[in-house]
């Protein structure tokens, strides 16, 4: 048996020396395998292929126990040892022999590292378990963070290694930053259903009673379940799935829910028609539901004093699509009387205004923003209009009487 | 030596800077050579027509308020013709002049100087305070820049270094910095935020700090709201209320706004500490008909103040809200608020973030100092094989380009790690279109031309066709530099136009050869100066001892044969050395310290052969 030179030779019973290859049985039903989280983690660390002494070491689990779940996964025909060429051996020859400023172990583990960038999904790229948390993938980012960042090579000559660390790099922080971001989460999730724990589909449920253990049936079974797993077929269990989950939120009255659970299977099937409809109704709803919501909300905080929660609040309700213009008003007042951007406030309280044009409160805040925002002349012309509207303002009548002192 | 050659951290300050150095595994401020950790980034020009930086600059500031620079920080890489410039331009003693592309140069001493070229003179002197502390030149910096700097402004600020003959490492963020002093040597885990009110600027930013990695995940500031403000206020309070009462507007007078200004921001430090506070400025001006000088006196408490600032903290306050909003924390998630800055020393600014962040801000760093020491840390930390010390920065604003009907197609959002690249594929807007321009802009705002400009180019030759159906591929590219690069590619053709962005509105390339070439001389000038210093003291001390034997050897030589010509040369050349000592240059100089120690040999020796006798 071939053995890396620097790594250690010993061989493990049953799975082959460590410095082998170990692969992942294309195709298998990791659902009906029954794993151990533990085995559920060395698993994903294996991905399509990797190096056993690789594997135990990122799954930081005691050596015994990563080897005894490595045999258990072998065991039950999840893995299988594997004769690889090192994927990266022909292509990196070349660049092993190049003369750079960085040691030949640094070499391998940038090249491998590479090699690993194409095949391998947001999850596995991290070292983690599939759909780890945000937090388990960000203390992964740090970890390899530390040995990929350009920084740690800052100032060496690295020839075409400085292109390939950045390249790492770029993919590592692009896995955080998708895993850690709920939308970007969502959409990534979205789009590799695979990665999803999907909803069985009855037609599996049907195949399972075995009444006779004959080839015939498990083979059916087998072929059956890879079809599941197709990704067009999973996507579309999770898009009826998603399409009934939506209504029933619905029907309960929690648009978010629905509109949610829509914008999930518009992203997995762009094409479904009913998915589309259904979308529109529910994103009427949702917006309405929201904008009243953040305008309740708003209120209730600005009548609690809390003028800076109010705004923010206000400001979520304004900017749905067909807010009130009491949204826009309340948000520019409060903009106003905090500070905030005056160019948006202004932006505000002009669609307040123009929503409602004989509201001479409405006016008012406008007027005052355009002022304070030093647009003298627009000012003075809201001003003038205010006046029109009720004469007896008094900071209308002041703002046009008002001179600087020089 | 033996040692690697020193590496320094600066932070160029609005109204002081500070360097330090990280020694045997501890950041530490190097003083500078009046003996004191700040140097006020205040450049002059005095009547005789000598360069002055930092405090002797600053103590002539009143006498001379036309040729004295100050707070220039807060106009760099800025357009001449935006707002906040023609805001400044009012309360400023100095005049502002228009360059040849919108930049700002300023009036100094009858010469027309750019920003960089004002930043690099206070880099310059920080660079000679760590060489006199070291004892050998240092060359590499890391320069610390507010964190909402733009790309124009960070470029600026690097061209600076560039002028003042400092490699610059990086630029680094102040409140990061602060962070990486705060955490060093620590173990930290945990969420932080920095809330850093300087003289010119405001930033917060929130970091995410386990096992020496410092990761930003969001960041916020205005490059426009510091201390610098406060002033203005209780300056404006003061000319309002002069000018109410003898109808005298004192900003028309030069002298006049100097000291105000003066008077202003010592207030506003007095306050901290005592409740109220004496403003006293007699004879601050003639009134405009002629008769007896005006005085302003006027008490100012610390209500008032807090009541003519209260918008500016609460803006500050706002925009801790939106970048807490922006990282996803609650202020209850943060394990520590460190406050950097000497705006923070304001009991107002510390009670608003207490109330904020519901907790005592943490106590353990210098306001003024931490930044320069994190810059220290980051210089160190980039140079050095051991350290265990990485950051992970962010873009502190989106990067986007401009589509057709005038708005932004952003392609990297706001606080992204960099180094970071991203591709989109963009189509032509219009039937036959053979060529895009691309232009790089730099901001939030949705609308086009109200973001900063960047730059821009044009890819031509492309195919004559339907629009939409040309397809163009563009890629933003910032490396671990910080610095942008953008490019265009045709899909049909792999035709590509790319560029780096550089300082636009600042300086070309032309320019900053110039000023490198010029300002070389003057860096010659200044180290030979201090050479020449110590030439000078040894002169003197030699001069001092051979005078003091020359009598005795007159006496003992005295008709003896040795004598009359080896005296009367010696004589002469103490003479040669007196006048070199006034007026000498290096050489001259030095020369004269070699003849007078030969004279000083023979002299002793001749006391010793005639004394021994």
């Amino acid at each position: 048996m071939a053995v890396g030179g620097a790594l250690s030779s010993e061989v493990i019973n049953g799975l082959g020396a460590r410095s082998d290859f170990i692969a992942a049985v294309p195709q298998v039903d990791v659902r009906r395998l029954a794993l151990s989280p533990e085995e559920t983690l060395l698993f994903s660390l294996v991905g399509r292929a990797a190096q056993i002494s690789e594997v135990i070491g990122k799954s930081h689990l005691a050596e015994p126990r990563a080897i005894a779940a490595l045999l258990a996964l072998r065991a039950k025909g999840a893995i299988v040892p594997a004769r690889i060429q090192k994927g990266v051996a022909s292509t990196s020859n070349a660049a092993l022999g190049e003369e750079v400023e960085l040691d030949e172990k640094r070499k391998i583990e940038i090249l491998d590292f590479e090699a690993k960038l194409s095949t391998s999904n947001h999850f596995q790229l991290l070292g983690v378990p599939n759909l780890a948390s945000p937090d388990e993938a960000r203390r992964a980012f740090h970890e390899l963070a530390r040995r990929f960042h350009p920084d740690r090579f800052f100032g060496k000559n690295l020839g075409s290694y400085r292109s390939r660390i950045e390249n790492i790099f770029r993919k590592l922080t692009e896995a955080n930053e998708t895993l850690g971001d709920i939308a970007r989460r969502t959409a990534y999730l979205g789009a590799h259903p695979e990665l999803v724990d999907i909803p069985a589909m009855p037609s599996v449920d049907a195949v399972a009673p075995r009444t006779r253990t004959s080839d015939d049936d498990l083979r059916d079974a087998e072929r059956r379940s890879r079809l599941t797993r197709h990704p067009y077929l999973a996507r579309s269990a999770k898009v009826s799935h998603l399409i009934k989950r939506a209504k029933e939120s619905l029907a309960n009255g929690e648009p978010s829910l629905a509109f949610n659970d829509l914008n999930l299977a518009a992203r997995l099937d762009e094409k479904n028609a009913e998915v589309k409809t259904l979308l529109i109704e529910v994103r009427k709803k949702h917006d309405a539901n929201r904008s009243d919501v953040e305008f309740k909300k708003g209120k209730e905080l600005m009548e609690a004093g809390d003028n800076r929660g109010a705004l923010s609040s206000f400001k979520s309700a304004a900017s749905i699509d067909g807010a009130t213009p009491a949204a826009h008003y309340y948000t520019a007042r409060l903009a106003m009387v905090t500070g905030g951007d005056l160019k948006e406030a202004s932006s505000h309280a002009q669609k307040a205004a123009e929503a409602e044009p004989k509201n001479a409160q409405y006016r008012e805040v406008y007027a005052r923003i355009l002022e304070q925002a030093g647009m003298k002349a627009l000012a003075r012309k809201q001003f003038e209009e205010l006046l029109k509207l009720d004469p007896e303002n008094a900071e209308a009548k002041k703002q046009l009487k008002r001179r600087w002192p020089f | 030596m033996a040692d690697r050659e020193p590496v320094i951290g600066i932070d160029l300050g609005t109204t002081n800077s500070v360097v330090a150095t990280v020694q045997s595994n501890q950041p530490v401020v190097i003083r500078n050579r009046t003996g004191s950790n700040l140097t006020p980034s205040v450049l002059a020009v005095s009547k005789t027509g000598k360069r002055l930086v930092g405090q002797i600059a600053k103590r002539q500031a009143i006498t001379n308020p036309q040729d004295t620079i100050y707070a220039s920080k807060r106009l760099i890489g800025r357009k001449f013709s935006s707002q906040q410039v023609q805001e400044a331009m009012k309360v400023l003693s100095y005049s502002v002049v228009c360059g040849d592309h919108d930049d700002i140069k300023i009036r100094m001493g009858g010469k027309d100087v750019s920003l960089p070229e004002l930043a690099a003179m206070v880099l310059a002197e920080l660079k000679l305070d760590a060489e006199a502390h070291f004892g050998q030149p240092v060359t590499k910096a890391v320069i610390t820049v507010p964190a909402y700097f733009n790309d124009g402004q960070r470029q600026a600020t690097k061209d600076a270094g560039r002028i003042a003959g400092l490699e610059v490492l990086r630029i680094v963020n102040e409140p990061t910095a602060a962070a990486l002093a705060y955490g060093f040597g620590k173990t930290v885990n945990g969420k932080i935020a920095v809330f850093d009110l300087g003289g010119g600027t405001f930033d917060i930013s929130v970091l995410e700090i386990g096992n020496g990695v410092f990761d930003v995940i969001a960041t916020g500031g205005d490059t426009y709201l510091g201390g610098e403000d406060f002033d203005n206020r209780i300056l404006e309070h003061l000319v309002y209320g002069f000018a109410k009462e003898h109808g005298v507007d004192l900003r028309k007078d030069r002298m006049a706004l100097q000291r105000l200004k003066d008077a202003a921001e010592k207030a506003k430090i007095e306050l901290s500490s005592s409740k109220e506070v004496q403003v006293n400025l007699p004879f601050i001006c003639t009134p405009p008909g002629g008769g007896t000088a005006l005085h302003l006196q006027k008490p100012l408490t610390r209500e008032k103040l807090e009541e003519l600032c209260a918008d500016l903290i609460e803006k500050c306050i706002a925009m801790c809200d939106q970048v807490l909003g922006e990282a996803k924390v609650k202020p209850g998630d943060l394990k520590e608020m460190v406050l950097v800055g000497g705006m923070t020393r304001m009991p107002k600014v510390v009670e608003a973030v207490k109330k904020y962040f519901k907790r005592d801000p943490c106590k353990g760093v210098h306001p003024d100092e931490v930044v320069a020491l994190g810059a220290a840390v980051q210089a160190h930390s980039l140079t050095s094989e051991e350290s265990q010390v990485l950051l992970l920065d962010v873009t502190p604003q989106s990067l986007g380009v401009a589509i057709a009907g005038g708005y932004v197609r952003r392609l990297i959002p706001k606080n992204t790690t960099v180094p970071t690249s991203t591709t989109e594929v963009f189509n032509t807007s219009k039937d036959g279109q053979t060529t895009v321009k691309i232009m790089v802009l730099q901001g939030e705002v949705e609308i086009a031309h109200q973001n900063e400009l960047l730059g821009e180019f044009i890819l031509t030759g492309l195919r004559e066709a339907k629009r939409g159906e040309v397809e163009i591929e563009v890629t933003f590219d910032i490396n671990s530099e910080g610095i942008v690069s953008v490019s265009a590619r045709d899909k049909e053709t792999g035709q590509r136009q790319s560029i780096t962005v550089t300082a636009s509105g600042g300086l070309t390339e032309d320019e900053l050869q110039k000023i490198m070439e010029e300002q070389g001389d003057y860096l010659l000038e200044a180290k030979v100066s201090e050479e020449l210093k110590t030439k000078r003291g040894e002169l003197d001390a030699v001069l001092k001892e051979v005078s003091g034997l020359l009598p005795q050897v007159q006496k003992l030589t005295e008709g003896s044969e040795f004598g009359v010509d080896a005296v009367s040369k010696a004589v002469k050349s103490i003479e040669a050395a007196r006048r070199s000592l006034e007026v000498g240059s290096l050489s001259t100089v030095t020369e004269s310290v070699d003849t007078l120690n030969r004279t000083l040999n023979l002299f002793r020796g001749v006391l010793q052969r005639i004394g021994n006798r």
